[in-house]
């Protein structure tokens, strides 16, 4: 987000604003109050006789609602204002802002205060691209009622109607207050306010706005903060001797609480993937993030797993990148969706969600014993699984590789999924289809998994016994296939040509995540993440420093990813580094204390001993789910925490600075149970472990 | 289960009657239930589907409701021509009671269309 922005967020809804409160939407002002994809407000300005009060302060101490207090200056050094001025807003269906006047000088004072209101409908797609609406604006006033701002291009009509509970004149521009403001020491009826409703209606013809009920006191959207404290308590309890740590984590459950939404076509609430660009449904980011979240917060884990299963692919559709047994990528609500002008109806231009669906499925039996939605979406597996091995497959060479059908889809379709990350290590972009490491292993781990969840839930041996057999062949062909000898680690790909795709990457971090490399190799693999070119000391840059296409600002080329580090400490973890994966984390958490405890998605890949904080990413989102679920998997891997045969399994391996650590209440088929862990002074001692198989009771 | 003509003045002025209209979907192989059809406000019949063998009758009991706009809305979202999503956003189509059924069913007539010869359609 840009620093001279500031948002507040429910689910998929969201409002970006300047800092004084305003919005003021331009090609390279990303404003606006925005719902399903679609901007219902591009301009709300406050004036106060001809002029723009000045920021104060704000208080965003909540994510669905801000304050900012502004005064009327009439000085150029001092602040000298009479007129304190403050807008109270939150979000939920809609705007709903609270202005409020108060007069402190000695006299009455008139004042014309006039908010000026225009809705453009622009589809996030267009914001994005800077593209022209195709569709027809209109207006209407209904003098003493309520501005309506409407859209419609055929069937498909988005309105925006601005109420006030203080009279106003409505022009189709704004609306204007002529008052006269007693002095505040007459007392507090001298305090004038108007409660703003901004109602964004989807359906027109049909809906009638949901409206947030105007309230005389100062509380805005008290369900929201009832629901929080809820969501926080239910969460298990992290106490801890460095107090940055339990700041993070309360950062990030609150985080990820905003970020939850809910719509017709998801079955429970599921986290958007993060603001402002990707408030929505994102497969890879479900999924990853609901990975994260399972030992805190299983819920997100059973929604994705139930209505991302509801949306996997039944048929061939090359516009929509689909075959059947897909997992989707992104769904969208906005008008170009609607009109397939984009192919996000939904688009299932990724390849890795498939294998991840299954892998989530099999962690969620372990953290939950809920056999029951396992036993539901068995068909669902079995088709992801058929997907994996045939249509995922393209050439029959036992990887999974991609190549987009839609020309305008994605050109890399993993978790890197931008047009220069796939390079040799000159620079050279690897040509398609490619097969990326990670998705193999992702592969290798879904298929051991669903051979536990054959064997054990859907009580098909001879299944799981084809599935184990598939594994040992995928991982022994792989260790060959896709390691580079000279450089000791694995390549990052497979071009179209079957040449391997030498740049060294944090994808070989995610191989220890799945457990498709070889104890020797992934020995060597290790001492590449914590070398000096893929560890800037703050976390493993998504590319080494030494290879061709870095750019430590490139946004899969350089730059470090919180959940990427994530997964790769618990891959560390896995293979027994444990030692490496408390390094890497702490470093992870030292960052986020200078990000006021909240990661971003992404930050500068900048050594960290020419800066002393880590380097803010210009575009990064914030908040974004899967790097709020970051902490919540680094805690897991300073714990070691593990749940094997319906037993937690505890064995903490701390960096010194984290002396203690304990998480209360922690769920599972056990019921709740806590894990506690103690830094030992000999930690490079306790920390090297035997690798261990992954955990496949 | 004798298939029956759809209740709706409308959908009888079609060319094709939807009388016998069965068939066999590849995308519903896993799926049962029913679907109610409906066009604005009037019922239009009810969508039956048996792991893969699908048919329309007059009547019937279903746990979800199929609302659409107009006719050759709901004759391209059965025959697979219109995606379910692009119609329930361009304000065509709409789904009550059991959603998960209803979309299963919706999506999986994407994969081919059901209807052996002739589609509702045509």
């Amino acid at each position: 987000m840009a620093l001279d922005t500031i948002s507040i967020l429910d689910g998929n809804e969201f409002v970006v604003s300047n800092r004084q409160g305003d919005i003021e939407a331009a090609p390279m002002a990303h404003h606006g109050l925005f719902l399903d994809d679609t901007r219902f407000l591009s301009r709300w300005v406050l004036t106060i006789n001809g002029r723009r009060p000045i920021l104060l302060s704000i208080d965003d101490t909540s994510y669905y609602r801000i304050q900012h207090f502004l005064a009327l200056a009439t000085g150029d050094v001092y602040i000298d204002s009479h007129l304190t001025v403050v807008r109270q807003r939150s979000v939920g269906g809609g705007l709903h802002e609270v202005l409020v006047l108060a007069n402190h000088g000695k006299e009455p004072i008139d004042l014309e205060v006039r908010m000026e209101v225009a809705a453009d409908f622009a589809d996030l797609f267009e914001v994005k691209g800077k593209l022209n609406k195709k569709g027809e604006l209109y207006r209407h006033v209904a003098p003493g009622d309520r501005l309506t701002l409407g859209y419609r291009r055929e069937h498909f009509r988005r309105e925006t109607q601005v109420t006030s509970s203080a009279p106003a004149e409505l022009s189709e521009g704004a609306l204007t207050y002529r008052i006269r403001l007693d002095p505040l020491r007459l007392g507090l009826q001298a305090i004038w306010r108007t409660h703003l409703d901004v109602f964004a209606v989807m359906d027109p013809g049909r809906e009638s706005p949901s409206a947030i009920a105007h309230r005389a006191d100062e509380e805005l959207r008290p369900e929201l903060a009832s629901d929080l404290r809820g969501w926080i308590e239910d969460a298990p309890k992290v106490v801890t001797s460095w107090q940055p740590l339990e700041h993070i984590y309360r950062r990030s459950l609150v985080d990820l609480a905003a970020l939850r939404f809910r719509k017709p076509i998801l079955l429970g609430a599921m986290p958007a993937a993060g603001l402002p660009w990707f408030m929505t449904v994102f497969g890879r980011d479900s999924l990853l993030t609901s990975f994260q979240a399972l030992p805190f917060i299983p819920e997100f884990a059973a929604s994705t797993l139930r209505t991302l299963g509801l949306l996997q692919s039944r048929a061939h559709d090359p516009f929509r990148d689909a075959e059947p047994g897909k997992i989707p990528h992104e769904v969208r609500f906005g008008e170009m969706t609607a009109f397939e002008d984009t192919p996000h109806s939904p688009y299932y231009g990724t390849a890795d969600a498939t294998p991840l669906f299954l892998i989530l499925l099999e962690e969620y039996e372990r953290w939950t014993g809920d056999r029951e939605l396992v036993q539901s979406l068995e068909s669902q597996a079995r088709a992801a699984m058929k997907w994996i091995d045939h249509h995922g497959d393209r050439d029959g060479d036992g990887y999974i590789e991609y190549e987009r059908r839609n020309p305008n889809g994605l050109e890399n379709q993993c978790w890197k999924d931008s047009g220069d990350s796939i390079a040799f290590a000159d620079g050279t972009l690897a040509e398609t289809p490619r097969a990326t490491c990670e998705l193999q292993g992702y592969a290798y781990d879904a298929k051991r998994r669903t051979a536990r969840l054959a064997r054990d839930v859907w009580k098909d041996s001879v299944w799981a016994a084809e599935l184990d057999r598939q594994a040992v062949d995928l991982k022994r062909r792989f260790n060959e296939d896709f390691w580079l000898s000279d450089r000791k680690f694995f390549a990052l790909a497979l071009d179209g040509h079957k040449r391997k795709v030498d740049s060294l990457t944090s994808n070989i971090g995610h191989l220890l995540w799945s457990g498709i490399a070889d104890d020797d190799k992934a020995a060597h693999c290790v001492t590449h993440l914590m070398g000096d070119a893929l560890f800037s000391g703050w976390g493993v840059r998504t590319m080494a420093d030494s290879e061709g296409s870095f750019n430590p600002l490139g946004y899969h080329v350089g730059t470090v990813w919180p959940h990427d580090n994530a997964f790769i400490a618990w891959g560390l973890r896995r293979y027994g580094y444990s030692e490496e994966a408390a390094r890497l984390s702490f470093a992870m958490l030292e960052a986020a204390e200078l990000f006021h405890h909240r990661l971003p998605e992404a930050f500068a890949g900048y050594r960290r001993e020419i800066t002393k904080y880590p380097v803010e990413y210009p575009t990064a989102c914030s908040p974004q789910a899967w790097a709020a679920g970051a902490p919540l998997l680094l805690v897991r891997a300073f714990l070691g925490l593990e749940s094997i045969g319906g037993n937690l399994i505890v064995d903490p391996v701390l960096p010194a600075t984290i002396g203690r650590l304990e998480v209360l209440d922690i769920p599972g088929p056990w019921g709740r149970r806590d894990a506690f862990g103690r830094a030992r002074t000999d930690l490079t001692a306790s920390a090297r472990r035997r690798p261990r198989d992954p955990p496949m009771d | 289960m004798e298939p029956t003509p759809a209740g709706s003045a409308r959908i009888e002025s079609e060319p094709v009657p939807w009388t016998s209209k069965r068939g066999q979907a590849a995308g519903l192989e896993d799926i049962s239930g029913q679907l109610r059809l409906q066009i604005a406000d009037a019922p239009v019949g009810v969508l039956k589907v048996e792991y893969g063998a699908v048919e329309i009758a007059r009547e019937g009991d279903a746990p979800a409701l199929l609302v659409v706009d107009s006719l050759p809305t709901l004759l391209g979202v059965l025959g697979g021509e219109m995606h379910p999503f692009v119609a329930f956003l361009q304000g065509r189509l709409r789904i009550e009671g059991n959603r998960a059924l209803a979309l299963q069913i919706l999506f999986g007539l994407q994969a081919d269309s059901p209807w052996s010869g002739p589609t509702p359609r045509s």
